[in-house]
């Protein structure tokens, strides 16, 4: 069986054609076995999904509401009580000043910027007002120097996580692409590469230039690395310059810009679909979903690698997701940082992913 | 041999003869769709080798061919019929399902539920009221917190207890719960035809706003919605410009039995427009109203949707593009072009399991044997 699927792929990057309608259809079954798992997962009563502690948060919430809506099902509210009572939960936890968060847990941006998009996937339009008061609300989380931080107390300063998911969250409140929110925000991201040629910290060689993107200015969940000229840069990694990729996209930037094609040249050394690259299993799960949706954004189905490889990165990935399906659906990660040893938030992650696949591959 | 036989009835005979001719055709084929299936039957109450025969539903509607079949039953078949239907018990979960905990539960149950209640053996009586039980479970009501106005699900029945609803779960269902002694006085039917309503293409009586757009054709799609995840078939656009799910002959031949099920007369707005598409589109050979060339997906199961909708109207005529015409002759004929040497069918079209001769000769059974009592 698994043979078989080597082979269909092959034949299809040999012939250069779209994928077999048997194909697609295997990821459309995946996909509706990793919804299913998640509408078993929801608690009546409470309209939230899981038992995990994180479950009260409504941006957690939202990213479940957001994967089954945008899924190949496409449900609304009217579909059932699992989506509309989420929905309801997350309204109401709609502060004055706009953010849509529990207090106390530090991380309103995050819960907040989710909420837009969840209320966005349900393609609703008595949300438009809420939405608009979250966009003004996450507006006020970004920091001078342009990034996006945890809260608009804005202590720890901005970071790419965070102001991709904002900026996602603004382009689909519909925050217009000629305000400064967006301008502000490539300044910051240009930050967050190992590229010294657009990069102002780096200016110099202060990296190697792989143009792979990292947390924050000077930061990186991977480590450090040596620049060219021996200073010591942060190691760039998966999650990161795909988010970068799609951020600087929103930002209107063209693909053919240096940012982005250093960034692909970057994927082009480094492509996996098995691992984040650059920071192994760790935060797998965001990994797919930042790859998928950058590689949507760019809009390239095949890819060709620096050893002259040629990749299909939905069929890749959307066949390494099939191979590590739990039988009831769901996926879970081995290493738990970032929380991905829920399972309901890294089938969330998987279904998102899985979904940008199967479009990619029909 | 056949063609000399049906040349001569038609030179000779007509009518009724005629019928006569295709029933004595689909009797033959009856018998040997019988004897594919005994020859099949494993000890432990399957059938074949496919790896799906664990699946209750697959054994269950080998069980509910053979059991609705005319005449007496052999020896072997008895034999058969009683170790399948020990299959079936064994297969019973706490919570009354008769399936693999998890998988297509309301499909499974529904059809052994049939399947068992068609043997009319009095000592299945305790498990079936389990069995009822757990399909109730299935429809999405006050009970799982659904709401008539706010959810376009409501009343309609799913895969499991949490799971979205389709209009072919529910006519398994209202099946299964009709053979067990309910009716269209049971609120849950009254609830199931909210839902059944909604799934038509039918301006006047589909109260959701986004079908509205619909060109009320009277046919039915899968569930409602206005998403292609709502028709098997795709999308298709409709005289207002947008772009609704594609209705088609599986669903609308469903939904017919299942608006006949929940008390509604042929007089009734939903069935006239429904009669109306099958007139229009009437079709024996393959599904119909689905796009150019994919007729033959889903083809033994619109068999049997096709029957069991007619059946249920007591409808033995229908007036088509081409003249007056008797279903049951049409469908056993065309259904006896299709057998196998050894008794069996099967779909070239692999989809929805059908290229397993188990589904498609029990599904082929059944229609036949519906045609047969249509054409005495």
């Amino acid at each position: 069986m698994r043979l078989s699927r080597w082979l269909a792929t092959v034949c299809v990057l040999a012939l250069g054609a779209n994928v077999s309608a048997l194909e697609s259809r295997a990821v459309k079954t995946a996909t509706d076995k990793a919804g299913n798992w998640l509408v078993d997962q929801y608690n009546a009563g409470t309209g939230t999904f899981g038992k995990a502690k994180h479950s009260k948060m409504p941006g957690f919430t939202a990213l479940v509401v957001s994967a089954l809506c945008e899924s190949p099902r496409k449900y609304r509210e009217g579909i059932g009580p699992f989506i509309s009572e989420p929905v309801k939960q997350i309204l109401r936890h709609q502060r004055e000043d706009g953010a849509i968060a529990l207090e106390g847990t530090g991380l309103d941006a995050y819960n907040t910027a989710l909420c837009i998009l969840a209320l966005k996937s349900v393609e609703n339009p008595a949300y438009g007002k809420a939405m608009e008061k979250a966009a003004k609300y996450l507006k006020k989380c970004q920091g001078k120097d342009g990034g996006y931080s945890y809260d608009h107390n804005a202590k720890q300063g901005g970071d790419l996580s965070q102001t991709w998911l904002s900026l996602e969250a603004l382009e689909a409140a519909g925050i217009k692409k000629d305000s400064d929110e967006y301008k502000n925000a490539v300044k910051f991201i240009r930050r967050c590469q190992d590229h010294p040629e657009t990069n102002p910290d780096l200016e110099g060689a202060g990296g190697p230039g792989s143009g792979g993107a990292f947390y924050k200015p000077g930061s990186s969940a991977a480590g450090n690395t040596t620049g060219r000229d021996g200073r010591t840069s942060p190691k760039p990694y998966g999650t990161m310059t795909a988010a970068m990729i799609e951020s600087l996209l929103i930002c209107e930037m063209k693909v053919d810009a240096p940012e982005i094609q250093a960034a692909l040249r970057w994927f082009r050394e480094n492509y996996s679909v098995k691992e984040n690259p650059g920071a192994g299993a760790k935060g797998y799960f965001y990994y797919v979903l930042a790859f998928a949706k950058a590689m949507t954004a760019v809009g390239a189905r095949e890819f060709e690698l620096s050893d002259g490889r040629k990749v299909n990165w939905a069929v890749d990935l959307a066949e390494h997701l099939l191979s590590i399906q739990a039988k009831d659906g769901s996926f879970v990660n081995t290493e738990p940082q970032w929380m991905e040893d829920d399972p309901v938030l890294c089938t969330a992650y998987a279904l998102k992913a899985l979904t940008l696949c199967y479009q990619a591959m029909k | 041999m056949r063609m000399t036989t049906s040349v001569v009835s038609v030179l000779l005979l007509a009518g009724a003869a005629a019928a006569a001719d295709a029933r004595l055709e689909a009797l033959e084929s009856i018998g040997k769709a019988r004897a594919f299936l005994v020859q099949q039957s494993n000890d432990d109450g399957t059938f074949g080798k496919s790896k799906e025969r664990f699946m209750p539903g697959i054994p269950a509607l080998a069980l509910y061919a053979l059991a609705l079949a005319p005449g007496e039953r052999t020896a072997d078949e008895k034999k058969v019929m009683e170790r399948t239907a020990a299959f079936l018990l064994k297969n019973q979960q706490p919570n009354g399902a008769i399936t693999i905990p998890g998988v297509l539960e309301n499909y499974n149950t529904s059809v052994s539920a049939m399947a068992l209640k068609a043997t009319n053996d009095p000592r299945y009586a305790e498990a079936l009221e389990k069995a009822r039980k757990f399909i109730l479970s299935c429809q999405m009501d006050e009970d799982l917190g659904y709401k008539k106005d706010e959810h376009y699900t409501y009343g309609g029945f799913g895969y499991g207890n949490s799971r979205r609803p389709d209009l072919s779960n529910t006519q398994f269902a209202l099946e299964a719960l009709k053979d067990l002694g309910m009716d269209e006085k049971s609120p849950e039917f009254q609830n199931a035809l909210i839902f059944v309503r909604r799934c038509q293409d039918n301006v006047e009586t589909n109260d959701i706003a986004f079908m509205k757009d619909g060109d009320s054709t009277g046919a039915f799609i899968y569930l409602p919605g206005d998403t292609d995840a709502c028709s098997e078939f795709g999308m298709v656009k409709t005289r207002s410009g947008k772009e609704l799910p594609r209705p088609y002959g599986n669903m609308t031949y469903a939904g017919v039995k299942c608006l006949i099920y929940c008390g509604l007369s042929k007089d009734t707005p939903e069935l006239k427009k429904a009669w109306e598409w099958i007139s229009e589109n009437y079709n024996v050979k393959e599904q119909a109203g689905v796009p150019a060339g994919r007729g033959g997906e889903g083809y033994f199961y619109y068999v049997v949707a096709m029957a069991k909708a007619f059946t249920a109207a007591g409808q033995k005529e229908i007036e088509t593009k081409g003249g007056k015409v008797n279903w049951a002759k049409d469908l056993a004929e065309h259904l006896s072009t299709l057998q196998a040497a050894d008794g069996s069918f099967s779909n070239k079209t692999p989809r929805w399991m059908e290229s397993d001769p188990i589904l498609s000769t029990s599904y082929a059974l059944i229609a036949l044997n519906l045609a047969v009592k249509a054409l005495e």
